[in-house]
């Protein structure tokens, strides 16, 4: 017996389908140097927000990114904005701390959270945009947890201002592990090994992120800086074999000899799961005082589901 | 073979030129569908602009030249079936473990010796036959259908890493597609059901542009392709060879056969409506034309292939099964491979489309792997081999956790529940017939 419904039943469908989409999906700003969803999200929402404080002024924005449940406060996201001495002008979720002097505030490591903050702002190009990642306690957890906070220049009536959010617990993006070790190596190649060294080392310092080190490897791929293994100077990571046997280190360098940067992925378990899992190193090669010194670091890759099976 | 009431196009059925076209074309939006993976792959290595349109373009060659081969049937080489070629995941992690490793040159050397042991496991095919009764046969359709589960869905609602929101947007879109190929398909007579996948690929396609869903930067991407362009890369003359990888690229090598038997199995049955076992001479040929088909990838330089499910299930899907329509996807694919532009166009196709598609083709795949279980008269023994090996095949994909500590040397068995389900079914079915010749029971009719 033939069922009821048939074609008309199925136009049906369809016409319901389509009338249920409301409206069109908002256009999303240049994330394209983003592999996650969150990460985009959190960009274009500030992003956006410095447009709406151009647009709209301050004082209108603010009360605009105040509202609970709207566009701009839902979830875990929320928006603050800064001026450049350290006073938070806007904080949707404590407005308490509107009007303070927060420049000293400092994460569980020590780092000058508002002082990093604000130094995006101090940066020379008119829509400067950065990111910053500290230790902070996450509401109802026993332990502090990484949050990584997107911040974006914004001038208005004259002055300037600073407009981010951040999230707990982001997954750390290439991009993310990319701009924190060419600056590394950067500040290595300025200042010398004395102080970049000290830079890689201080928890506090912007080098140290998201349960990321910078490590620096001599020309044999001895450790010459090891924050991951303090009491362990020296080791020769050339030697070290991945979850199946594989040379990462030792092969990333050899690429080396013929780029300044490459990366490289090898196999490890991941924490809490016998799986090997992915991880990619990213090595830059330096050349301080005449001799060659490999600036790096590694994490954990997220796979796309689609490959965990099959 | 008996021909099949509900086929338009038989597999020896020639369709007129302007179908034909058509149908061909629908074949190759599916085979496009994962050229994404090449791309991705070689962006992963660090690899310029050039390289990437040279290994996509490599990669559609090889996949054409493979269709074609499939189809023919020369002495040895082509099961004489429509079953193309595409860029799958099955090879995806391992090539992308050469390319870290040795770059493109390595990734060639190892697709190489992965098409070599392909092709010795299909001369032996016919003395290890005995392996696969039918309700094994079935059950590897079945687990292949299954395989296709994890990109059919994460495609049709747009999710690619853990933790992604789920979009309405992309949701809709994907869901119209679905309904429009299955409303075609079910509503739409023999005619239009050719060209189901089609039509709801446009509908696909339009809604994706109306919606914003085209990849990042896509139509940037695009417009820097030229027309036209010889594929070339610096490495091209390069080959190397790694030892350590050797293991894992002749177990993915096998778990490629083991699918490609699969869907071939399929191809075979949806041609002939008396089927009832497979010809392991067509299908032992048709392994050869698939190492051929890996080799020639390994060659040239593009990432490895194998046999489409989708596109298997696609012709069962449309009703038309004709090796013509294998002739020209194949040859239209490896022209549109010296098209950088359209090379670049056919791989931008946005995810809920993707997605629908193999969501429809999987149903068919499926259906047909239980079809095949259930044609072997169900008994006792049956019961065990196939339910012991769904049950721990399906706990690999539902837990993958429990199998953590699997120790490396046994390690590639545990990557896909298709190859772990098959070779536990393997050897049960062998176990059970040890010992005196004993009348399985039927199963009881209710549990």
């Amino acid at each position: 017996m033939r069922a009821r419904g048939g074609p008309l039943g199925f136009v049906l469908a369809i016409a319901f389908a389509l009338s249920a989409c409301a409206q069109r999906a908002p256009s999303s700003d240049d994330t394209s140097a983003y592999a996650y969803d969150d990460t985009k999200h959190l960009v274009a929402l500030v992003d956006a927000a410095a447009a709406t404080i151009r647009t709209d002024g301050l004082t209108s924005a603010c009360a605009q990114f105040a509202k609970k449940d709207s566009r701009w406060y839902f979830g875990q996201y929320y928006l603050f904005v800064y001026s450049l001495d350290g006073t938070a002008v806007c904080h949707a979720a404590s407005p308490n701390l509107v009007g303070k002097d927060l420049m000293g505030l400092r994460d569980m490591n020590g780092k000058p959270i508002v002082r990093f903050i604000t130094d995006v702002g101090r940066q020379p190009q008119p829509d400067a945009s950065g990111w910053v990642f500290y230790l902070w306690q996450e509401q109802a957890q026993l332990g502090p947890s990484w949050k990584s906070a997107y911040l974006r220049k914004v001038e208005t009536n004259g002055t300037t201002y600073v407009v981010g959010s951040g999230l707990y617990q982001m997954r750390t993006e290439k991009a993310w592990i990319e701009e924190r070790v060419d600056a590394a190596a950067r500040l290595l190649e300025t200042k010398g090994e004395k102080v970049a060294f000290a830079q890689f080392e201080d928890p506090a310092s912007p080098f140290v992120f998201n349960d990321t080190f910078v490590f620096v490897l001599d020309a044999q791929g001895r450790t010459l800086v090891d924050p991951a293994y303090p009491t362990m100077a020296g080791r020769n990571l050339a030697d070290f074999r991945d979850a199946v046997g594989n040379r990462p280190v030792a092969t990333a360098m050899q690429a080396l000899q013929h780029a300044d940067a490459t990366w490289m992925q090898y196999l490890w378990p991941a924490p809490g799961s016998g799986e090997p899992t992915r991880k990619l190193i990213y090595l830059r090669k330096v050349v301080v005082d005449g001799q060659t010194l490999y600036v790096g670091t590694d994490f954990f890759l997220a796979t796309p589901i689609w490959m965990k099976a099959g | 073979m008996i021909r099949p009431a509900g086929l338009t196009y038989w597999v020896d059925e020639r369709p007129p030129n302007a179908t034909l076209g058509l149908l061909a074309i629908q074949h190759i939006f599916l085979m496009s569908s994962t050229l994404v993976l090449p791309i991705v792959l070689v962006n992963e290595i660090g690899g310029d602009f050039r390289e990437v349109a040279a290994v996509v373009a490599l990669t559609m060659i090889s996949c054409g030249i493979g269709t074609i081969l499939q189809a023919l049937r020369l002495p040895g080489l082509g099961s004489g079936f429509l079953c193309p070629n595409l860029c799958g995941p099955n090879f995806f992690a391992a090539s992308m473990s050469a390319a870290w490793l040795g770059g493109l040159p390595l990734m060639r050397g190892m697709t190489i010796v992965a098409g070599l042991v392909e092709l010795v496991f299909s001369r032996f095919f016919k003395r290890i036959a005995f392996l696969f009764p039918t309700e094994i046969t079935g059950l590897v359709v079945f687990m292949v259908a299954l395989s296709l589960i994890p990109l059919g869905a994460s495609k049709f609602l747009f999710v690619q890493f853990t933790g992604d929101s789920i979009r309405g947007t992309s949701l809709l879109v994907a869901a119209v597609t679905l309904l429009v190929m299955v409303g075609f398909n079910v509503w739409g007579g023999a005619k239009m059901r050719l060209y189901a996948v089609l039509i709801g690929m446009l509908v696909g396609y339009a809604l994706s542009g109306a919606f914003g869903l085209f990849p990042d930067g896509a139509a940037a991407d695009l417009a820097k392709m030229p027309w036209v362009g010889l594929p070339w890369l610096s490495s091209m003359l390069h080959v190397t060879f790694n030892w350590s990888l050797l293991p894992v690229f002749a177990i993915v090598s096998i778990c490629g056969a083991l699918k490609s038997y699969g869907n071939l199995v399929m191809a075979e049955k949806v041609n002939d409506s008396a089927w009832t076992e497979p010809d392991n001479g067509l299908i032992a040929n048709g392994l050869a034309a698939d190492a051929a088909c890996v080799t020639i990838s390994g060659l040239l330089g593009g990432v490895a292939s194998d046999t489409s499910a989708s596109n298997v299930a696609l012709s069962a899907a449309s009703g038309a099964t004709s090796r013509w329509i294998a002739y020209a996807a194949g040859g239209l694919f490896m022209l549109l491979g010296l098209s950088p532009k359209v090379g670049a166009l056919l791989s931008i196709m946005p995810s809920p489309v993707e997605g629908a598609i193999v969501v429809f083709v999987t149903c068919f795949m499926m259906v047909s792997g239980f079809q095949i279980m259930l044609s072997a008269k169900p008994d006792t023994r049956k019961t065990f081999v196939i339910g012991i090996a769904l049950c721990f095949g399906l706990s690999l994909d539902i837990l993958p956790q429990l199998y953590g500590s699997v120790p490396g040397p046994i390690r590639p068995l545990f990557d896909s529940s298709l190859t772990l389900a098959t070779v536990i079914a393997v050897v049960l079915n062998q176990l059970l017939h040890l010992g005196p010749k004993a009348e399985s029971a039927p199963p009881p009719a209710e549990a």
